[in-house]
């Protein structure tokens, strides 16, 4: 028989078996001295012997009670028998893990690419990126108009441009002759009416000179008779003559200034004449010219027109074909993308339902070959499995979360957690169930399991004590002691016995005597 | 310098320096040495190593961290006490191997007192014994005291003088204890120095010379302890306890004698000086007794269970130095039953705690009295017992088991350190029996040792405390 196992529980049980041996004589010893002490008769040290006996029959049976829960075999395994474990396989290519803990149906959890695939699908990659960016130059790049439609446009652009500065300088133009033409009639008006008052003058100067020269002439003739009388002197008489003479020439030139004046007003009325006429006209001209502008104005609107939806429809032409553009490099960039997937997708493990990622290896491309590189399962993947008595089960199951040991000497993390999941009933074993629990592994843990070891752990967890009937019966007997201590101490103190060290005393004794000295 | 560093050149034949100290004892220094150094590796290390790991489990499980940090600090505090004792005993060790106590000019005279109490089967050989050790002059006297079997008849047998130098005288007393006895037979000896014995001890022939060398070194010397040395050990039981005499007892006080500090003169061979014990009867011993019930004043009291204890803690606390010599041998009769095993040990727990209550009643009325070497020995010899080995038991131990059981990592370690620390006691066991001169198998016992001495003997401390709290009156059986 294999006592390896049970080395632990023995020594212990060896430990504690001396350790209840030294306490029950160290209590027999006691109450022994007590008993002395006190001159107990012998049919109460069968009373002692008796609580003593109960108590350690009791101590026995709590001892029974705590090796029956440890001695009782809480062996069972781990398995990731519902796990799915993918493993490194140099031949398939270098694995590449999936990043999400939580993989749906069908997702990959490990592609395998090869060195070839890399560069095919790098390369692939590089031709999507040249598309997305002839993609992008497209969008950025302007409208590619035909020349003609530019040229007609640029001419009804020139033409109208030429109009506006034609009607601009004409108008400038006609602006600057009508002002000119006003100008000058006012000029004429104003030159009018100052040889007009020119002429009024002339004609007071001429009826003042009129009136003078009548006088002279008056003084002249009534001078010839005085003179004649000789009232007058000659030399006044001459002076008087030669002043009708200054006037009448006075009078002359008056007269042929003012006629020069009447000629000069009549130009004037000429030249008014003449400079209205010339304004009408030009009027007439500027706003026929302008007639004709805008009417040439009207042709261009026209033909801007026919330009701008020529141009919308061309815009819209060239819209189209960028777009039929794009459309062909994004179908060129799915291409790529497609054959991306499909050197992805070339070798790939796939999830075969829901669930997440238990462990993965942290390098999965310095795998060696065979080595698991990562453990897929449902979230109670991990079970362990225990053979328990039922009522133990049940007590597992109220207790939550347990501790399970794993007894593989390779682990440096021995602890498990785990849960109760469920339980089903031996076979041929009334009484005894197999029960299933949840594990949460470490990730070094997790890693021996999918490296295909078999997990052995030992149950971590015992039933509480105090529903344990051998446990409750030691208990018991241990009460039952300490009732028959109490009423034993009550019997003694009522018996009142003497104390017993009179008995062990000498009688009186001289104090000391010698002893005889034999002589040899 | 200690207290015996300086009389050892004056009184000692010092071998010159640098001699060869032979094989064996070149073995013995060596055995020490790794004796000394793996208990405190151990000790710091496991402490250490357990402390660390109960910093991490403060807070998720703190009655853990509680448990592994006072075992920590236990380990700790053992292990290095374990190796301070044994290179304070490597160093006395070297010194008695190095110096050889030169005989004195005359040989004083020696009385040897050995009370007796139902001790019919014993006293005779007991006394054969004594009569037989090879001494010039010496005297001894047994008192019976009130035995009520024929104790008196049988050792008055041999009563008178014998081989013209030795002188035995058979007492009689009333009843009143062995500490009363032995003030009886102080107040009828004569010699210069008082060698107490057991009625059922043998002593080897030379036991009394090498005591006698011994106290002889220095005036400071007030008293020797010899080594006391199981002879029945026709049981397993009897050999542990021979085993625990040699191991226990003599390393402590081997390590103790270094400082002239040994705390326990043992009651079957303990040499005294007859003035340090009249100063000892003077400062503590006097009540006024005067033979009322049997009972006499002198340097032994009533008041404890452990009255060679009293005696030497008096000793110390009067000044006096005291020197364990373990060439000096006394052949004692151990407990064969396991009964009158806890009987004894009931004594002796029970004594060491009244002797220690009265050494701390002392020193609150007489501070002077608490010596620094002294209040050192107590604290590494019964602050452990008392203290430090029932916490391991409580907390310790259980904690441990524990562990094993749940297969813990640590627990796996610590059973590597209790190996270690098994096979450091085998080869301190081994080294202890070559300096003792006793028999070599004995080491294998030593794991069971171990498990008999830390958990076998500790229960009836629970009792001891109790009696002593509740103050229940002694009796000696």
């Amino acid at each position: 028989m294999n006592l390896a196992p049970f080395l632990p529980l023995i020594s212990v049980i060896c430990l504690v078996l001396a350790g209840l041996a030294s306490l029950t004589l160290s209590l027999s010893v006691w109450r022994r001295r007590r008993a002395a002490m006190r001159g107990v008769h012998g049919g109460l040290r069968l009373v002692g012997h008796a609580v003593i006996g109960t108590a350690v029959l009791g101590l026995f049976v709590v001892l029974v009670a705590f090796a029956i829960r440890s001695f009782f075999p809480r062996s069972g395994s781990v398995s990731t028998a519902d796990a799915l474990v993918v493993r490194a396989d140099p031949q398939r290519g270098v694995p590449r893990l999936v990043e999400a803990d939580r993989v749906d149906a069908g997702a990959a959890l490990v592609v395998f690419e090869r060195a070839i695939d890399a560069l095919r699908r790098k390369v692939l990659l590089e031709r999507s990126a040249v598309l997305e960016a002839q993609i992008e130059a497209l969008h950025l790049s302007s409208l590619d108009f035909a020349a003609e439609h530019l040229r007609r446009k640029q001419e009804v652009v020139d033409e109208r441009r030429r109009l506006a500065a034609e009607r601009l300088a004409f108008t400038i133009e006609a602006q600057r002759l009508s002002t000119q033409s006003r100008s000058d009639i006012i000029g004429h008006t104003v030159q009018q009416g100052r040889v007009r008052a020119l002429l009024g003058e002339y004609d007071a100067r001429l009826a003042a000179v009129e009136a003078e020269l009548v006088f002279a002439r008056r003084r002249r003739d009534s001078g010839l008779g005085l003179l004649s009388e000789e009232l007058v002197s000659p030399l006044q008489q001459a002076s008087v003559e030669r002043s009708e003479q200054v006037l009448t020439a006075e009078k002359r030139r008056i007269g042929d200034e003012r006629r020069g004046q009447v000629a000069i007003l009549a130009e004037l009325d000429a030249g008014l004449a003449a400079l209205e006429a010339a304004l009408a006209a030009h009027a007439k001209c500027v706003d026929e010219k302008l007639a004709s502008l805008c009417v040439l104005q009207s042709q261009l609107d026209g033909r801007d027109r026919e330009l701008a939806r020529e141009e919308g429809a061309e815009r819209e032409r060239l819209r189209s074909r960028r777009e039929a553009l794009v459309r062909g490099i994004r179908a060129e960039q799915r291409q790529a993308a497609a054959e991306v997937a499909v050197v992805d997708g070339g070798d790939a493990v796939l999830s075969p339902a829901a669930g997440r990622v238990l462990w993965r290896h942290p390098a999965p491309a310095a795998a060696t070959p065979g080595d698991p590189i990562l453990l897929f399962g449902g979230e109670t993947a991990l079970r362990a499995e225990f053979r328990l008595r039922a009522t133990e089960a049940r007590r597992l199951e109220d207790a939550g979360e347990v501790v399970l040991l794993a007894e593989a000497a390779a682990l440096l993390e021995p602890r498990l957690r785990a849960r109760f999941l469920s339980a089903r009933q031996a076979e041929n074993e009334d009484g005894m169930v197999v029960a299933q629990l949840s594990c949460q592994g470490t990730p070094s843990q997790l890693r021996y399991l999918a490296r295909g070891h078999e997990l052995a752990v030992r149950l971590d967890w015992r039933a509480p004590l105090w529903r344990d009937a051998v446990f409750l019966a030691g208990i018991a007997l241990l009460g039952i002691a300490l009732c028959l201590q109490f009423g034993f101490a009550f019997f003694v103190r009522r018996m009142r016995v003497a104390p017993a060290l009179s008995s062990r005393s000498l009688p009186p004794d001289p104090t000391a005597r010698p002893a005889r000295r034999l002589a040899q | 310098m200690t207290l015996l560093e300086g009389a050892s050149a004056a009184y000692c034949d010092a071998r010159p320096r640098g001699s060869a100290l032979g094989v064996r004892a070149s073995i013995e220094v060596v055995l020490y040495a790794i004796g000394a150094l793996m208990a405190a590796l151990l000790g710091v290390f496991t402490g250490y190593s357990l402390l660390a790991v109960s910093s991490e489990d403060w807070l998720e499980a703190p009655w853990t961290g509680v448990q592994s940090s006072l075992l920590g600090v236990l380990i700790l505090i053992l292990g290095l006490r374990i190796s301070y004792a044994l290179s304070l005993a490597l160093r006395e060790h070297l010194r008695i191997r190095r110096c050889t106590p030169k005989d004195p000019v005359t040989w004083p005279r020696v009385s040897i007192l050995v009370p007796a109490f139902n001790e019919e089967g014993t006293v005779v050989e007991a006394l054969r014994s004594t009569i037989d050790i090879d001494y010039p002059d010496f005297e001894v006297i047994v008192v019976d005291d009130g035995s009520t079997d024929k104790t008196f008849e049988r050792a008055a047998s041999l009563a008178g003088r014998h081989r013209d130098r030795v002188d035995v005288q058979v007492l009689r007393k009333e009843n009143a204890g062995k500490w009363s006895a032995h003030n009886f037979a102080v107040r009828h000896a004569t010699g210069r120095y008082l060698l107490c014995v057991d009625a059922d001890s043998r002593l080897e022939p030379d036991a009394l010379r090498h005591m006698v060398r011994a106290i002889e070194r220095d005036e400071s010397i007030a008293a020797v302890a010899g080594q006391v040395r199981v002879r029945n050990r026709d049981g397993l039981l009897t050999c542990l306890q021979a085993l625990e005499y040699l191991t226990c007892n003599g390393s402590m006080r081997t390590a103790q004698s270094f400082d002239a500090t040994v705390l326990v003169v043992p009651g079957p061979i303990g040499l005294f000086r007859r003035e340090v014990l009249d100063r000892v009867t003077a400062e503590f011993g006097k009540r006024g007794y005067d033979g009322t019930g049997g009972r006499y004043d002198g340097p032994f009291e009533d008041d404890s269970f452990a009255e060679d204890f009293d005696l030497s803690l008096a000793v110390l606390q009067l000044g006096y130095g005291i020197v364990y010599e373990p060439r000096a041998v006394s052949n004692t009769k151990a407990p064969s039953t396991l009964r009158s095993l806890m009987n004894q040990r009931y004594r002796w727990q029970r004594g060491s705690i009244q002797v220690l209550r009265k050494v701390m009643r002392r020193s609150r009325e007489r501070p002077e009295l608490l010596r620094p070497a002294l209040l050192r020995w107590l604290l590494l010899a019964y602050a452990v017992d008392f203290v430090l080995v029932p916490l391991w038991l409580l907390i310790g131990l259980p904690y441990l088991l524990a562990l094993y059981l749940s297969g813990s990592a640590i627990a796996t370690s610590l059973l590597g350190f209790l190996l270690l620390m098994f096979g450091t006691n085998f080869l301190l066991s081994l080294c202890y029996a070559s300096t003792h001169k006793d028999s070599k198998w004995l080491a294998p016992l030593c794991v069971a040792h171990d498990v008999y001495n830390t958990c076998f003997l500790q229960a009836i401390l629970i009792f001891v405390v109790f009696d002593e709290i509740r103050g229940t009156p002694m009796r000696w059986s």
